[in-house]
Parts: C-alpha cells; sequence; structure tokens
C-alpha cells in the first residue's frame, strides 16, 4: 500500500511522494489538473503564507506539466526511502531525525537554527513536516547532511530563499536563464544557473537539473519542436539527460547550434559545446543566431500569434496555450528584437485581462462588464489586494474569490512581493506587470501618442528607440537625453514611434544597470516614507524619494500602488509647498 | 468656482526653482481632468499673468494628457512673444491634433521660419499645424 506524503518542491509545486518503497510516486497540482476540476485541492506551499494573490493564470499547471517528473526520479526528502518506516512515515521519530533535531544548537555556530532560519523566511515556527521539505529545498536531503553542513549558517539557505541574495549572479532564476540574459547582464557568459537545483538533490534530479535548465535557457529548444509550441515533455528530458550526462565531461555548455545541422553532422540534436563544432566536411557549424534561423522563429512567432489568437479562451488550459508566446516573448527581449517581444507581451497581457474580466464576471454577477474589465486590469497590473465594492455583495476580496472560481492558480510569497510577476525572481514566468512595462520600456499616455517610462538601459542600444545623440552622464551615472521617442501603441492603435518627450529632457538609469535593478530600485523606493502630493477623489499620490547605489530614485505611488519608478537625474521632483 | 481645484493646479506647476520633468507635468495634467468649465476660464485668465516659465508649464500640463478644453489656452500661448512658449504650445496643439483657424496662418509661418533659423526639430509639427488650417 502506498503512503504518500507531500513535498514542496522548489518550484512551489507539491509533490506526492510515496515512502513506501512501491514506485507509487507522482506529482500533482493542487489547484488543477483540468478544465472541470478548479477545487483547491490543498493548501499552498509554506513559502506561500502571507497570501496575497497571483495571476500566473494557469502557469501552475503549465509548470507542473513541464517538470513533470517521471517515476524514476526520486523526488522525496530523504535520500533513501528507507530512512522512513513504511507504514508510518509521518511519524519522523522514526526515521534518523526527530522533532527538534533541526533546533539544536549545535546546528549553528553562528547561533542560527534551522527553525529560526526558517521562522525569519517565512514568518512562523515550522513543524518537523515543514522542516523536512525546507531542508530538500536547500538541497539537504537528511538531518545528517544538516548537522555536517550547517556548521555556518550563512550557506545554508540558497540565495533562491534569500532577497537580498537573490540577485546574486551565482544563483539565477529557476528557468530563466534566457530571461536573466536579457534581464541581467552579468548572465552574458551563460555561467548562470549552472549550479541550480529545482529538484531534490541525488543523481537522477541532479542530471534532470541541467537538463531543465538548458530546454529553458537554450533559444536552440523552441527549434527542437518546430512545429509545436508544447512544452517538453519527460522523455525528452530524459533522453536530453543522457546525452548531457555522456557529454559533461569533456563538454561545457556555452552556446546553441541548429538542431537539424547538428544531427547531420552527426552529433546530438541539443548537443552543446565548448567551442564551435564542425560536420562531417570540417566546415564550422553555424549558431542560432544566424539570420535563417532568426527569420524563422518570426515566422513561428506569427504562427503561434495567430493561432493563439483563434483559440476561444474558455478555460485555464485555453490560457495555456500562450506559454509559447511568453516563451517568444522572453526569447525576443535576449535577442533584442524588442517588437516582437512588446507584441508578444501585449498580446499576453490582453489574454490575461480578459481572463480575470471573466473570471470576475463569474464571481460578481452583478458587476457590470466594464467595471470587470476595469477591475481585471487593476488586479493583473498591480501586485495588490484589490477589495470588491461593497456595491457587489460581497465584502470579500477578489483574491479569494477568484481563487475559487479558477482564476487564481498561484500565491506571492510571504516576502510580500509577488514574485512570479516581478522580474528577476525564479518564480518570474512573465510577462511582466504592465507598470513594470512602463518603467522599463516606456508606454504611451492614455490616449495620447506620447511616450512615458521607459527608464531601462536598454532603451539606449534598441533601435525601437530614437533621442537625441547629445547624452548628458548625471554625477549619479544616469543618462539625460532629450527628443526621446520609443515605439508605443498609438492613439489609432498602431504601433510606431511616439511622439517627443515634453519637457524634452529623458532620464534613463547608469547603462551597467540591468532590468532587475531598475524595477528593485523602485521597489525599494516605494518603502521609503512619502510625501502626499495630492489627495484627489479618494486617490492619494505619494512620492517616495531614496538612493539606490547611489543613485538617487522616485516612486509615484497612489493609494499605496506604484504608478511610475525613475531616475531623479539632476531634476528630482520636489513637492508643492503647502 | 472650485478654488481648491485651480490652486492644487497652480502649486503643482510650483515655483521656478522647482524641477519640472514629466512626471510632475503628468501630476499637474491630471489635476486639470476634474476642471469644470469655469475652472478653465479662471486658468485661462490666470496664465496669461503669469511669468513665461509658468505659461510653459502649463501648456506643457495641458497637452501631457491632452485636456482639450485648454486649447483655448495653447492658441493664446501660440501667440506669445516669447518664441519658445510659443514653440511649446506648437508641439501640444501638435499632440491633439488640433484644427486652428487660418487666422493663425501667419503666426505659425512666423514660427517656422524661427525654428529653422535656429536649428530647432519642430518643424514637421507647425508644417502639421499649417496644412490642417481651416
Amino acid at each position: 500500500m502506498a503512503n504518500f506524503q507531500r513535498i514542496f518542491g522548489e518550484d512551489g509545486l507539491p509533490y506526492l511522494v510515496d515512502t513506501s518503497g512501491d514506485g507509487a510516486n507522482e506529482s500533482y497540482s493542487p489547484w488543477s489538473t483540468g478544465y472541470d476540476d478548479l477545487q483547491l485541492r490543498s493548501e499552498p506551499p509554506p513559502f506561500a503564507r502571507g497570501i496575497d494573490m497571483d495571476f500566473g493564470y494557469g502557469q501552475d499547471m503549465a509548470r507542473f506539466r513541464e517538470f513533470q517528473p517521471s517515476s524514476s526520479e526520486s523526488i522525496s526528502a530523504v535520500s533513501d526511502p528507507g530512512d522512513l518506516a513504511k507504514s508510518d512515515f509521518l511519524h519522523a521519530e522514526k526515521a534518523d531525525y526527530q522533532d527538534g533535531d533541526f533546533d539544536r544548537r549545535y546546528m549553528s555556530k553562528a547561533g542560527d537554527t534551522m527553525t529560526a532560519l526558517f521562522k525569519s523566511e517565512y514568518g512562523y515556527t515550522p513543524s518537523s513536516n515543514e522542516l523536512i521539505p525546507f531542508a530538500n529545498m536547500n538541497g539537504k536531503s537528511n538531518s545528517r547532511s544538516l548537522q555536517i553542513q550547517t556548521s555556518d549558517a550563512s550557506n545554508f539557505l540558497t540565495p533562491a530563499l534569500s532577497f537580498d541574495k537573490f540577485y546574486s549572479p551565482q544563483k539565477p532564476a529557476q528557468f530563466s536563464g534566457l530571461l536573466n540574459k536579457y534581464l541581467g547582464k552579468s548572465d552574458e557568459n551563460g555561467s548562470l544557473g549552472k549550479d541550480f537545483q529545482f529538484f531534490t538533490t541525488n543523481d537522477s534530479g541532479g542530471t534532470r537539473d541541467v537538463i531543465d535548465q538548458e530546454l529553458y535557457s537554450d533559444p536552440a529548444w523552441d527549434s527542437d519542436s518546430a512545429d509545436s509550441w508544447e512544452t517538453p515533455d519527460a522523455n525528452t528530458s530524459l533522453q536530453n539527460a543522457a546525452a548531457l550526462n555522456k557529454e559533461s565531461g569533456r563538454r561545457k555548455l556555452l552556446s546553441s547550434y541548429d538542431p537539424a545541422e547538428l544531427q547531420k553532422a552527426g552529433y546530438k540534436r541539443n548537443a552543446v559545446f565548448v567551442e564551435s563544432p564542425e560536420d562531417r566536411d570540417g566546415q564550422v557549424i553555424r549558431g542560432i543566431s544566424d539570420v535563417h534561423n532568426f527569420q524563422r522563429e518570426q515566422a513561428r512567432a506569427r504562427l503561434a500569434h495567430d493561432l493563439d489568437a483563434s483559440i476561444p479562451k474558455k478555460s485555464i488550459n485555453d490560457y495555456q496555450t500562450s506559454i509559447g508566446l511568453r516563451k517568444y516573448a522572453q526569447k525576443m527581449y535576449a535577442q533584442g528584437n524588442m517588437q516582437e517581444a512588446y507584441a508578444a507581451n501585449r498580446r499576453i497581457i490582453a489574454l490575461q485581462n480578459e481572463r480575470t474580466a471573466e473570471a470576475l464576471k463569474s464571481a460578481f454577477p452583478r458587476m457590470s462588464k466594464e467595471d470587470a474589465e476595469t477591475f481585471g486590469r487593476m488586479i493583473f497590473s498591480e501586485p495588490q489586494m484589490v477589495q470588491a465594492p461593497v456595491r457587489y455583495g460581497q465584502s470579500t476580496n477578489y483574491t479569494d474569490t477568484l481563487r475559487k472560481n479558477g482564476g487564481i492558480t498561484n500565491t506571492p510569497n510571504a516576502t510580500g512581493f509577488h514574485k512570479s510577476i516581478v522580474p528577476g525572481f525564479k518564480e518570474f514566468i512573465g510577462p511582466m506587470t504592465k507598470t513594470d512595462f512602463k518603467i522599463l520600456f516606456g508606454e504611451a499616455k492614455p490616449k495620447t501618442n506620447q511616450i512615458i517610462g521607459g527608464h531601462s538601459p536598454d532603451v539606449l542600444r534598441s533601435p525601437l528607440y530614437t533621442m537625441n545623440s547629445n547624452r548628458v552622464i548625471n554625477p549619479d551615472d544616469t543618462i539625460s537625453v532629450d527628443d526621446f521617442k520609443g515605439h508605443v501603441v498609438r492613439k489609432d492603435g498602431t504601433y510606431a514611434l511616439s511622439a517627443g518627450k515634453s519637457p524634452n529632457i529623458h532620464t534613463i538609469a547608469p547603462p551597467d544597470w540591468n532590468n532587475v535593478e531598475v524595477l528593485r530600485a523602485g521597489q525599494m523606493t516605494a518603502n521609503a516614507p512619502g510625501i502626499l502630493l495630492r489627495d484627489i477623489n479618494g486617490v492619494k499620490t505619494t512620492l517616495h524619494t531614496d538612493n539606490y547605489r547611489g543613485v538617487q530614485w522616485q516612486v509615484i505611488k497612489e493609494n499605496g500602488v506604484i504608478t511610475s519608478s525613475f531616475p531623479a537625474g539632476t531634476r528630482p521632483i520636489v513637492p508643492p509647498t503647502p | 468656482m472650485d478654488d481648491n481645484r485651480v490652486d492644487l493646479f497652480e502649486k503643482l506647476i510650483g515655483t521656478e526653482t522647482f524641477s519640472w520633468q514629466e512626471y510632475s507635468m503628468g501630476i499637474a495634467s491630471e489635476a486639470l481632468t476634474p476642471f469644470s468649465k469655469y475652472d478653465w476660464e479662471v486658468l485661462f485668465a490666470i496664465t496669461l499673468a503669469k511669468p513665461l516659465y509658468w505659461q510653459e508649464r502649463c501648456a506643457e500640463a495641458i497637452g501631457c494628457l491632452e485636456h482639450r478644453d485648454g486649447l483655448a489656452i495653447l492658441m493664446a500661448l501660440l501667440l506669445s512673444p516669447s518664441k519658445d512658449i510659443a514653440v511649446t504650445a506648437v508641439i501640444q496643439l501638435d499632440y491633439m491634433s488640433a484644427q486652428l483657424p487660418r487666422r493663425f496662418e501667419t503666426a505659425l509661418e512666423n514660427l517656422l521660419v524661427y525654428v529653422n533659423e535656429n536649428g530647432r526639430p519642430f518643424g514637421d509639427e507647425i508644417r502639421g499645424l499649417i496644412d490642417r488650417l481651416n
């Protein structure tokens, strides 16, 4: 008889682990495995306490599918299932470790116990059953390894669990190696993510980590599945794992090539190389950045657009069809083709808004379509709890109601940040919020052709932006330019160059910053005390000013929600005199 | 008239030493949204009595969110003896795809000469306004 224990992987998904040794391990999504099964079937992951809301519709499922573990791969919390008594696995006392093991003072010379670390991370005292997966998430398979390795507690937590360390280049996002290439320049050499552990550390799992990373950081993956935008299946992963295992001793992940060419030359389709590979005739095989491949990607993206647009969005599953768009958007960012990335992102946002509005309308039948759309946009665009208006007869918040109606399938964690929508976090799977998008790349002011936002240093290099060539480097390394224009959706619905800015000076973050830093500067500044700029119709607009990495940064919030975030340059906003 | 609305807008325009950039302009522009017709008339009156920096910021705030109720103010500023103010007004009017009366033709042509002589990149905007004269 199988004994199932629920363990949360670092991806935030729960997994059922059969500790009876019957080989019945499986994973499952607590929220849904299909359109007609939207009931919440488990508590959110332990690190999801302090729930507000999230907007990753269907993404749990998508991720579940993408990382479907096979039965041959152990994702158990313990390295040896024999450590646990078959008939009584819930009692950790019968295993190697016991309640309190993780709390022993000798485990940390620094005075930090596992429980304290857990508590500091999640804000509550964990049970032993929570400590096990917590240890697991940190790559520790049992209490003995804890005892050995926790002498320096600072090395115990992975940066993925530490907000401050998250941005350190050693531990990047889970499958956002590609994302980091456009969010974090430090990944240019592809060095990020090699040691990131997605599943529990064990032999097969470790291999799988590499594969998952490779699949998501390697643009060739999509080329390899030229006829489909579906996610990779486990068999493919295993094949790739075998290939990589074979190659890993002498090859290092570096770049990707046309799979067809590789195959023709006698290599595996997804092989990676330290040096440029040669074909059977001794000719160097060209990389995927070659023009013909890029054009093929564009054509495929258009196909995906059309396909996605043609599918009626009646269920969460339907929305997963847009996963391909997400990947494509990320890829286009990485390749610097922001126009294509924009297009994909806007389509995704439209889908999300549409889905949220549907869920709202379902939850609040009396809500007008206009209100549903309005609040849907609010919910999607801003990571804040949005209260349902009393006039709709419910005092609950949208978050709970939407979850019950299948509109929300993911939750933020206890840090207060909704990591799944904040680029740079491992949970981020895109698209970024409308506000983040505006901050980084700019958008048209409502009903105008004028651009606002666009403070990412990427605008200095992208062909989609124009500005006067006379650039002023401010003392804090921010760049001031004039006659700044960028591609926006204009009043007539076309996607074209905006009108010039007025006033005619635009400030851009320091060129050596990446987009994560730009967004984080705003997040940190938003925590600074605010000054009331105005209070109109119950909307309080506050100005927040702080220094981030030596750059004076300002944030404007409306009722606590960030609406603008920008480097002050030489012209910070000064609050009006009373 | 709601004194508070006009007063608030004046405060958001700030003094000359205060910074004026896209976001402060945006905040000031949003303060114009609830303006009544009478508020706009008051603003028209006080703008013409304000210093140049104030007029320029006012024009930009009107054009920022394209408040069409502020067209009269922009048209008045287009005739300002300060060419910089007039150019700012032209930019805002161009944002709003305004169709000006034919009587502005001379002023616009003079302005076109000015920007061409001074190498300012707003010739297209002025020509667009001239083309749309009715």
